[in-house]
């Protein structure tokens, strides 16, 4: 067990985040490269066990270490430390801090073992991962203001479950339940929100894309992984998931289709690939379950690859538009093979990291025969061809050339693809090394003669459909309205009608007190004024005349008195 | 897979070459024969079927590739649509 709550993963990458603030050259490169290995080596090398604190007499568990903790924790340490390698140039450092502060937040949510504490790091994840999607321009100031509203009302909603569940339970203790009370559903909802679900799914296609080349590599791992291990963990086996989860599925394959920038494009597929895994926590299934873990696990890797291969091809040429992209294999050979294994990772491949995590989630659809969600699953599993397999390479990096100087990136950037590449083959080549991480340790044997002929037939069919269609699929200078409209339009006009309405309340009301003010004070004028009745100079003559008169009526009341 | 760097050739060249298009017809035929020697567990009926993966593989990829053509025919949007 790390010995306190001071020196556990999540304090150490907040201490990083400080560091970084106050160092310069090589000594931050250091910082960047050190903190989140010395995470991992903490994850890593901790025994499982747990931290005990009480708060306002609640038993809390900052600090709880189990085998699907351990797993995350150190997938997301690992990470933090390729996103923070494949960074290593990037100068803003209000981006950085605030990434090793997300990254924290999503550790200090694998690690919490309570809801207080799992709610406070919810937050910290929320505000940090804001500050690097700001960090991505002035463009990016929309998106972020927008993905801040959304995980605002998202921790609104969890705080409120959490508040309801801790009356009505009488404990803070996080365990395995199902959503049979109202805050109970609230706490889903607020998970949910994170996860990508509907109908508040737009923010990740909305926020992503506009944060900077390095700061998309952070923001694509830990919010929605984050999602689905505490989904993982509170809700296994709740069978609306399944159906929001083939929903989210469809729907990434779709808009990822039809998408003409590529990091948006990667966007949908993430929500498509969490889709999946959220109807996985659905089936909850022991092996549904590991195969949930193991996917999460095979995904932060692949995505973080391909949100690299998006971010080293805008670092390169500037552009992130497929219509002015293509062509790039021969100037940014690296790049373009790093982006080979990332979509046969996604498309699951044999060999890939995908192959041996996806098809546990849809054989534990089949195992329960669940017709439905297993034909569902298996069309998105295979609709990953379409999107990130075949169009994304294919737009990208073959084809004709639309960009006249282009290379691969500088070093760093290039030494942080190749091995994110090497863990998605290597996971591919020997799954035991993951398997043994799983917490249900259900026997699972991906490689038999069976399943990769299943896989290889599903694949090389689906892109020869693809190659039928594709001329249904050049990119395009368009985008795909989403849910998103709803708040972006009708949702702006109320605001606008809201704002008109009470400015021209206010208007009103200003302008009537200012009418009376006005009668007031003329009223006061024309009595008190220079020329009114009490204001006005009277002649000296007058006055005289005034006095004589009544002193004559005084002398005059008093002889006759 | 490589590409071309001039901007001439069909930008799926790749696929575009006789005698590729051959290899992979080739391929893709083996991998349906393969059924014959290779036993697959049925969950379902329908997965028992000869060459299920591939022609499932196919149908599915189609049946989302009308869904997505679909989509953007109603919700495709000018690049600037949200620019204020």
């Amino acid at each position: 067990m790390t010995t306190s709550f001071f020196t556990s993963p999540p304090m150490v990458l907040i201490l990083g985040a400080l560091v970084l603030v106050f160092t310069q050259g090589i000594a931050r490169k250091a910082v960047l490269i050190a903190f989140p290995l010395l995470a991992l080596v903490l994850v890593w090398q901790a025994p499982t066990g747990s931290i005990s604190a009480s708060y306002l007499g609640y038993a809390l568990t900052p600090i709880r270490l189990d085998a699907l903790a351990v797993l995350f924790g150190a997938v997301f340490a690992l990470a933090a430390f390729l996103g923070a390698l494949f960074a290593l140039d990037r100068t803003s450092t209000l981006e950085l801090s605030s990434a090793f502060v997300y990254a924290a937040g999503a550790l200090g949510v694998v690690l919490a073992g309570d809801w207080i504490t799992l709610f406070v790091w919810w937050e910290v994840m929320a505000i940090a991962s804001t500050l690097v999607v700001v960090c991505g321009g002035d463009k990016a100031y929309g998106p972020a203001f927008r993905y801040a509203l959304v995980h605002f009302l998202g921790g609104v909603l969890l705080m409120a479950g959490i508040a309801g569940e801790i009356a009505m339970s009488g404990t803070a203790t996080i365990t395995s339940i199902k959503p049979e009370s109202w805050p109970r559903w609230l706490i889903l909802a607020g998970i949910l929100i994170n996860a990508g679900a509907p109908p508040l799914w737009a923010w990740v296609s909305d926020a992503y894309p506009a944060s900077s080349w390095s700061g998309m590599v952070f923001l694509s791992v830990f919010t929605t992984k984050t999602a689905a291990y505490v989904l993982l963990r509170v809700f296994p086996g709740t069978e609306v998931l399944v159906w929001i989860g083939v929903v989210m599925g469809i729907y990434g394959v779709l808009y990822a289709a039809l998408e003409n920038d590529v990091r948006r494009l990667i966007a949908f597929a993430i929500v498509s690939q969490m889709g999946i895994k959220v109807a996985g926590v659905g089936i909850g299934t022991p092996l549904a379950l590991d195969g949930v873990a193991a996917h999460s696990a095979a995904a932060v890797i692949y995505t973080a690859l391909l949100v690299m291969v998006a971010g080293s091809v805008l670092h390169q040429t500037g552009k992130t538009r497929m219509t002015e992209l293509g062509g790039l294999a021969d100037a940014m050979p690296l790049t373009a093979f790093s982006c080979l294994i990332g979509v046969l990772s996604i498309a699951a491949f044999p060999l890939t990291s995908g192959f041996v995590s996806k098809s546990m989630i849809i054989d534990a659809a089949a195992n329960q025969h669940l017709a439905g969600p297993w034909i569902a699953l298996t069309a998105i599993s295979v609709g990953a061809v379409l999107h990130a397999g075949l169009r994304m390479p294919w737009l990208v990096f073959f084809g004709p050339a639309k960009v006249q100087k282009a290379s691969d990136p500088p070093q760093s950037m290039r030494i942080a693809m190749a091995l994110a590449a090497v863990l998605c083959v290597v996971i591919g080549i020997v799954p035991d090394g993951l398997y043994v991480m799983l917490p249900h340790q259900v026997p699972y044997v991906p490689y038999s003669a069976s399943h990769v002929l299943v896989q290889l037939q599903f694949l090389a069919f689906a892109a020869l459909a693809f190659y039928l269609v594709r001329d249904w699929f050049r990119a395009q200078p368009s985008i795909t309205l989403d849910l998103d409209w709803f708040y972006r339009r009708p949702g702006k006009w109320l605001a606008r009608g809201f704002d008109d309405l009470t400015a021209s309340a206010w208007t009103r009301l200003v302008s009537g007190i200012n009418g009376k003010a006005a009668k007031l004070h003329d009223l006061l004028f024309t009595h008190h004024g220079p020329s009114g009745t009490f204001g006005r100079t009277w002649p000296t003559g007058t006055m005289a005349f005034w006095t004589t008169l009544l002193l004559g009526a005084f002398l005059l009341i008093a002889a006759m008195g | 897979m490589r590409g071309t760097r001039k901007g001439t050739a069909s930008s799926m060249s790749v696929f575009a070459g006789r005698d590729l298009s051959r290899i992979a017809l080739v391929v893709l035929g083996i991998l349906v024969l393969l059924d014959l020697v290779v036993h697959h567990h049925q969950y379902f009926g329908i997965d028992g079927t000869f060459g299920f993966a591939a022609w499932f593989g196919a149908l599915a990829t189609f049946t989302l590739a009308l869904l997505a053509l679909a989509v953007g025919s109603l919700f495709r949007a000018p690049e600037g649509t949200y620019d204020d």
